[in-house]
């Protein structure tokens, strides 16, 4: 399964938008979130179209790394920040735009934050998340 | 919604929010690969796993983090918070087949917002994940 051959890092650019992702939202794409983390929180929506919760918009940034080819094999998650700004209903389309925050090295650790800007096709941003990791290599 | 949201008014210093408790599933961790894309091989190639420093597969970093925010939202009883930040740091993984409990506790809160710390725990009591929460009382207060 190995053999992710992304970005390495001597080439990631402070600034550099990285990646992008666009897709549309769809009923099955948030009730297969909800299926997969068990979680009730679904059911506490009354008679309103269904929205992404924001643990999924993580499923949507991860879908934006991948989809642009950025990793390589075994990067580790360090931490998140999500800003939720708007929701992002079920027909929604999005994209995610991927760029470098920033990046250092600590005691051998190839660090790496990527933010991704999720905006609807009204332009709307709607969740800001600033993903942490360790780069390997 | 189904229950009235909680009055923000109604906030003290040491309330903990409900502790969510679920048992992480290798079948659960093949689907969120799916549904991510995410099929770093950490995640799901077990020789690969076995080999790496993390001795075998492990959890995806964001599958327990449902858990932390459904307590929150099971805290404040809305389905969305706008403007809520989430800062998370994940300091040990998470393996198939652990348990995990999440849960918060109020920190601090002014007339703008209402800051509650984050922790999820194992099994065995070991932490892996600690993080902050920041929610605008405004928000609450209009009712998202």
């Amino acid at each position: 399964m190995a053999g992710y051959k992304g970005i390495a890092y001597a080439d990631m650019n402070v600034g550099e938008t990285v990646g992008h992702y666009g897709t549309t939202v769809s009923k099955k794409d948030i009730e297969t979130y909800f299926m997969n983390a068990g979680s009730t929180f679904h059911q506490n929506i009354n008679g309103e179209r269904l929205f992404v919760p924001p643990p999924m918009a993580y499923a949507l940034t991860l879908r934006a790394i991948f989809h642009s080819n950025i990793p390589v094999d075994g990067p580790i998650l360090v931490g998140h920040e999500l800003k939720c700004i708007n929701k992002v209903f079920e027909g929604d389309g999005i994209d995610v735009d991927v760029i470098i925050k920033d990046k250092w090295i600590k005691k051998d650790r190839k660090y790496i934050i990527f933010d991704f800007i999720v905006k609807n096709t009204k332009k709307d941003v709607c969740f800001v998340d600033s993903m942490r990791v360790i780069w390997p290599e | 919604m189904n229950s009235v949201p909680l009055d923000p008014g109604k906030v003290k210093i040491g309330d903990l929010t409900p502790e969510v408790r679920y048992k992480i599933t290798n079948e659960q961790i093949k689907e969120y690969a799916e549904l991510s894309f995410d099929h770093n091989p950490l995640h799901v190639d077990e020789d690969f796993a076995n080999k790496s420093f993390f001795k075998g597969i492990i959890a995806h970093g964001t599958i327990p983090l449902a858990y932390i925010y459904e307590s929150i939202f099971k805290y404040f009883r809305v389905s969305w918070i706008d403007d809520l930040i989430m800062n998370i740091k994940l300091i040990a993984p998470v393996r198939p087949n652990d348990t995990v409990a999440c849960y918060g506790m109020v920190k601090s809160f002014d007339t703008e917002s209402i800051v509650i710390e984050l922790s999820g725990v194992n099994q065995r009591k070991e932490l892996f994940i600690v993080g902050e929460a920041i929610i605008s009382r405004r928000t609450l207060e209009t009712g998202n």
